[in-house]
């Protein structure tokens, strides 16, 4: 195994301290000269046709700036299939859509403004679930389609479906088979810092757009788009990132009041501010789709599984984002989580009243995860077997191609599931509550005064993209290496740190493959207008890309680092040697020979000196990279050293008629478990530990991964338990957090272990995979496995409350 | 949020006359904490707030006789951690804990949880269990309501415009008597989906008096006196707590909404006055055998107002010390001191993320305790010493040792909460030196993160105490 200097230490992150002291700049914290402040007017109804838009009240309050509607401003429209626009016309179809939008002098102002305007509506019926929305006769939310055409249904017209093998014989010939309905909720990212930007126009017309978001070239064509939509012919969008008080796919695609700010400030001449309030975020941003999967798996007498038959809806709501593709993200976990001859996937996207959903963490697998690895454990069940041992029959390995054409490389999933069975004790508890369904009555157990509790331990399993996942036609990340005269390393890069330790990542990767020390590197993000061209930092993907892309870059600097050492290598030797003989007198100049010029392949360097490949131990024969950069470029027709790198994985968009292709170069497994404690009287789960187990491929910096996987793994015990965005007809009932509940340090007062299981993946940056979604992917159904263990009781749908436990045991007696 | 004007007099009269001089218009405004929010969500549109916080009749804890009062005025935190509420009240103590979160325990009075009238309102059940008496004051007189009397309807009580709540009288309890208060939430730091209190008297093995309160599972906090007719006189033994559960869900009439269910309400409440019992049986025993603790004084509150000269009702010049230096600033009625600190003075380290005080992004410290900054009303910050997320910071960019302990042990991610969360840590260092896990998690409850986990904040913190 390779011995690396920095790669999976434990330290720090470079952006800590500014952190630390309050000196971060978030999109809520910058202003400009002659700033204003926008504000959008949202619809009062979820579908309704527009009437009359009465502005005039809110033109007269002083210190507003600019009124605009989708009548007094031009089109622009956005979307993945483009079916919404900036400002609408005519008719609403959802509660957040954008009718009309000020700007003022001060957010007071604008907030006053807004009540000032009246629109008049016309109250339309609407359709609030999948279900609805498909019946015969439906409110049709979008009556035409992208090409003028009447639409006849809601169904968005964007299908996803994979099919291997013969499911339907499989079932007939399988020796056990279950069949189950699951579903999930809308679930809100719930970043800390809400979402904003500031549109500025310079004067000539071109965009500085600072906003937050996790896709700054791509958004900068989104951008540029409007820019022509708004007749602004050959002009050209700049998009700065400030800090990002977290992410988690909310900025993974454009959105609504990004444009409307863009419209505000080319109208005013002025910058124009738009921060969501915390009730916005939640009413006007785009949450996870809810799913309704109906699941089919069945496996022969030795348990080994034969078939795996998944159709999923999701509620799209009104317009489409890129959260439209989660699909081809959950077919990968469809057909290659364990090994499945015969695998049927199909989704249906709905278009409905409710408000339009995004990707967050995970894209779509915790959906279908949540479905296949509580199926998983009845399939276990009927076919009397451990579910620990049953997982282990079925898991995959490494060095296998997947009937997705997925290329399973480095495998460590029987590890990660031995793991956690270990570390969860599970021989000892699984199975052991005697109040699994029709064993012990449940109510005798209910007399006494301690409690009544039971106790019982689950686990699941997750696949997920490794390698990046092309999504888009490009799947690169760029990066330039600037090296200095004081051997100062800037590492520009295109992706975006948004919390999850991108930049120590990048940081400790450059470090180690160009050979300098972790405190000589800078990384520079955030700004098209500098930073080379990356797709995005979504898809786990960033560190992955990056890092390659920086190792890439590195060895190209060293090329030239060495080329430049073979000319002044001995004559900065000399020098040295010079400088320390008029210090100190008695020091001998060894005899050498200082005219000799090395090879480039002579000289290697580490932490920053550069040394001959033969000598690396001789005290005289080395030199420092700022000395040789400094002798190379401080003279008469000197050079420097700047080098760029693009990495595009070696993986494959899917082809879209047969849903197969190897869409990420290296796939991450896992395993998580937890041992849960139900009090039978409450129906209150309470967590007794947890424990995550993941093929990493190889740790980057111990401190930030175990970061990413708690994280993470907080994200998925709310979705298990607690996190539910209610709505009714299309309104939301609970847009803060005293109603949605994010969990609080006292709710995590357990004890988590994390094993990170390094594999060394070859198409990894030093070995390592993706680690930033898969942390809260098989979360949710261990816990729900871990409850079921415990009081022989399943919840189908998220959140697992005790209301629904309470139900079900009672339904159960 | 539409603009009021805001007023801090120093006596009751000068609120009443306030109070007569909007007719109506104009509410009374004690810790904020509920009614900042309304006033920000236009829910209430009052043409002035009227503080009562200057009014230093309504301070303070004191002992009268065999029964102990408390001001309306009396801080969450201060009902937390005083000896006397817990020796004398232990259910009311129970109750303090869970009112929401540190940082708002350090603003909030028990008189403002009372006046709000929330179905679910912590501080009701134990005060009705030991049937408290509140006084009521108005410009014609004072008055006296038994607490079971207050509550009128969701967010309505039985008090006169222009009356205040001003102080709460609880009465000795008899010997042999336990109490005990449970709550249900969706997750530790909630609003109640149900809470429940219990007060018994016993004599031997027989309940002889019992008092059952319950929230949040009916329109008022309401009293179970079906519960408390068939418990008393009885032998409480496990068959009877069985029926005394059902009896409790029968008696409960709450209702489905975006928290729980009508069901679940019932049957948890049913378990919780079961428990509760269980709990306040326990403490009787106990009870009996250790009574009289020793009373130490309430803490006379220190305050040098410079309120009460205001040049408007609208706009005020404020001095106050911020984080070490003296500064003055002209702020108006309706802004917050998040506001003032990160417009006026640019320190932005204070971050905004709710609004409405659950996710503690804008944690300050104001006079050394944690506060929410975004619901602190910025004339109340006149002659207070404010130390934000900056002021830690010493000369040459040292860090706090709270600061480098988050630092060196990822305690950061995405970062917005961190401020916030490093007050927060303060507040509960400068407290309690040495918390044990527990303790930490409870001190920091007030703050949410979405990036860690708290796992390496909770660390970090650990690392801290031991600088």
């Amino acid at each position: 195994m390779t011995q690396f200097s920095f790669i999976g230490a434990d330290v720090p992150r470079p952006d800590a301290p500014d952190k630390a002291a309050g000196k971060a700049m978030y999109i809520h914290d910058m202003t400009l000269p002659g700033m204003l402040y926008g504000k959008i007017k949202f619809s009062d109804h979820a579908h309704a046709g527009i009437k009359h838009i009465d502005t005039s009240r809110a033109e007269k309050l002083p210190g507003v700036r600019a009124v605009i509607t989708g009548y007094n401003t031009p089109e622009i429209r956005i979307g993945f299939i483009k079916d919404n626009f900036a400002l609408k016309r005519d008719k609403v179809r959802q509660f957040r859509d954008e009718v009309a939008a000020v700007a003022a002098t001060d957010p007071d102002i604008a907030a006053e403004a807004i009540d000032l305007i009246q629109v008049e509506y016309e109250e339309l019926p609407g359709v609030f679930s999948p279900t609805q929305a498909l019946e015969e006769d439906a409110p049709i939310v979008h009556e035409i389609d992208l090409k003028g055409r009447l639409k006849a249904d809601n169904i968005v017209p964007v299908p996803w479906k994979f099919a291997t093998g013969d499911v339907e014989r499989a079932r007939e010939e399988a020796a056990h088979v279950v069949e189950e309905h699951y579903t999930t909720p809308l679930i809100q990212q719930s970043c800390m810092g809400t979402a904003g930007c500031i549109a500025e126009f310079d004067l000539s017309s071109n965009l500085i757009m600072r906003t937050k978001t996790q896709i700054p070239f791509l958004a900068q064509n989104d951008f540029n788009q409007a820019l022509r939509d708004m007749g602004l012919k050959g002009k050209k969008s700049r998009v700065i990132v400030p800090t990002l008080g977290g992410s988690f796919g909310t900025g993974l695609d454009t959105h609504g009041y990004e444009f409307i700010s863009i419209l505000l400030a080319y109208k005013t001449g002025r910058p124009v501010k738009m921060v969501f309030s915390r009730e916005e975020e939640f009413t006007a941003l785009s949450p996870r789709q809810p799913t309704e999967t109906h699941i089919i798996q069945g496996c022969d007498a030795n348990g080994k599984m034969v078939l795996r038959n998944i159709r999923m809806v999701l509620d799209n709501g009104a317009y489409t984002s890129w959260g439209a593709t989660t699909p081809s993200v959950m077919m990968i976990p469809a057909s290659s989580i364990y090994r499945v001859p015969n695998v049927l996937f199909k989704t249906t996207i709905v278009y409905t009243n409710n408000t339009y959903c995004q990707a967050m963490r995970g894209y779509g697998n915790p959906q279908v995860a949540w479905a296949m690895e509580s199926n998983m454990d009845q399939l276990a069940e009927v076919a009397g077997i451990d579910p620990f041992e049953f997982r282990m029959i079925n898991s995959n390995i490494p060095n296998e191609t997947t009937p997705m054409g997925l290329k399973i490389s480095t495998c460590g999933m029987k590890e990660c599931l031995e793991s956690v069975a270990e570390k969860l004790d599970w021989k000892s508890i699984c199975g052991k509550s005697d109040l699994k369904r029709g064993s012990a009555n449940v109510c005798t157990t209910l007399v006494g005064s301690t409690p009544a509790k039971a106790r019982g331990v689950g686990m699941a399993a997750l696949f997920h993209v490794g390698g990046s996942g092309r999504v888009y036609r490009s799947d690169g990340s760029g990066i330039i290496l600037k090296i200095d005269d004081f051997g100062d390393v800037s590492v520009v890069s295109g992706g975006v740190e948004m919390g999850q330790g991108f930049d120590s990542a990048l940081a400790l990767a450059t470090a180690e493959a160009l050979g300098v020390t972790a405190d000589r590197v800078k990384i520079v993000t955030g700004d098209t207008a500098t930073c080379p061209w990356d797709v995005g930092t979504h898809a786990s993907r960033g560190a992955f890309t990056s890092c390659n892309a920086a190792i890439m870059a590195a060895d190209k600097a060293r090329k030239k680092i060495f080329e430049l050492a073979s000319e002044h290598f001995m004559l900065r030797v000399k020098s040295r040697m010079k400088k320390r003989k008029r210090k100190d007198a008695d020091f001998e100049i060894p005899d050498l020979d200082y005219e000799t010029l090395f090879d480039p392949s002579d000289f290697d360097m580490k932490e920053n000196r550069i040394f001959l490949k033969s000598e690396p131990d001789d005290p005289d024969l080395h030199v420092t990279l700022e000395e040789i950069l400094r002798a190379a470029h401080y003279k008469e027709q000197g050079t420097m050293v700047i080098e760029e790198a693009f990495y595009d994985p070696p993986n494959q968009m899917l082809d879209p008629r047969t849903g197969r292709g190897n869409m990420s170069s290296t796939y991450i497994v896992g395993a998580q478990g937890a041992v849960v404690e139900v009090d039978l009287e409450t129906g209150k789960v309470e967590i007794i530990k947890v424990v995550a187990a993941h093929d990493v491929g190889q740790v980057l910096n111990q401190q930030t991964i175990k970061g990413q996987i708690y994280g993470a793994l907080a994200q998925g015990i709310g979705y298990a338990l607690s996190e539910e965005y209610k709505t009714h007809e299309g309104r939301n009932l609970n847009p803060n957090f005293l109603d949605y509940k994010i969990l609080s340090a006292p709710d995590l007062d357990f004890p988590i272990e994390i094993d990170c299981i390094e594999t060394h993946d070859k198409t990894g940056p030093f070995g390592a995979k993706g680690v930033g979604e898969p942390g809260l992917v098989p979360t949710a159904p261990a816990i729900a496995n871990a409850v079921y263990d415990a009081i022989g009781v399943r919840i189908r749908d998220l959140p697992i409350t005790p209301e629904k436990i309470l139900a079900a045991l009672s339904e159960d007696r | 949020m539409k603009r009021f004007a805001y007023y801090q007099p120093q006596s009751l009269d000068e609120a009443f006359g306030l109070m007569e001089k909007y007719e109506g218009r104009a509410r009374y405004v004690a810790g904020g904490t509920d009614a900042m929010i309304r006033v920000k969500q236009k829910i209430w549109q009052p043409e002035a707030l009227i503080s009562l916080r200057w009014v230093e009749a309504l301070c303070g804890i004191k002992k009268t006789g065999n029964s102990l009062r408390l001001g309306s005025m009396t801080l969450w935190r201060e009902i937390e951690t005083d000896p006397l509420v817990a020796s004398h009240c232990p259910a009311l103590a129970d109750a303090a804990p869970m009112v929401a979160n540190p940082q708002i325990r350090n603003v909030a009075t028990v008189g403002g949880n009372l006046c709000n009238a929330a179905p679910s309102a912590d501080g009701a059940p134990p005060l009705m269990v030991m049937e408290a008496v509140l006084t009521i004051s108005g410009p014609h007189g004072e008055r006296e309501v038994p607490i079971s009397e207050f509550f009128k309807g969701p967010g309505q009580h039985c008090m006169q415009p222009g009356e205040v709540l001003t102080a709460i009288t609880i009465p000795e309890m008899p010997m042999h008597t336990g109490m005990a208060f449970l709550k249900s939430g969706r997750v530790t730091q909630d609003i109640a989906v149900a809470n429940v209190a219990v007060c018994i008297e016993m004599e031997g093995r027989v309940c002889k008096k019992c008092r059952v309160a319950a929230g949040a599972v009916g329109p008022v906090p309401m009293e179970l006196h079906g519960v408390e007719l068939f418990v008393e006189g009885k032998e409480i033994t496990q068959d009877l707590l069985l029926e005394i559960q059902d009896k409790a869900a029968g008696e409960v009439t709450p209702i489905t909404d975006v928290r729980s269910t009508e069901i679940y309400r019932r049957t948890v409440t049913g378990v919780m006055v079961k428990r509760a019992i269980e709990q306040a049986m326990e403490r009787a025993k106990y009870e009996a055998e250790s009574r009289d603790v020793a009373v130490s004084p309430a803490v006379p509150q220190d305050m040098e107002p410079t309120v009460g000269l205001y040049d408007s009702p609208l706009r005020k010049r404020v001095r106050f010390n911020l984080n070490g230096q003296a500064v003055e600033a002209e702020v108006m009625s309706h802004k917050m001191l998040s506001n003032v600190l990160r417009d006026t003075f640019e320190f932005t380290g204070t971050k905004e993320g709710c609004g409405q005080g659950e996710c503690g992004a804008c944690t300050v410290l104001v006079d050394g305790e944690s506060v929410n900054s975004c619901l602190y009303p910025a004339f109340e910050v006149d002659g207070k010493t404010v130390t934000t997320i900056e002021g830690l910071v010493g000369e040459g960019n040292r860090l706090d040792p709270i600061q480098s302990a988050f630092v060196e042990n990822g305690g950061i991610q995405c970062g917005f909460c961190t401020p916030g969360m490093i007050m927060s840590t303060k507040a509960m260092l400068k407290r309690n030196a040495h918390p044990t896990e527990e303790e930490i998690r409870k001190g920091i409850s007030g703050n949410l993160c979405r990036c860690t986990g708290y796992v390496q904040i909770v660390e970090s913190i650990k690392q801290a105490t031991l600088k």
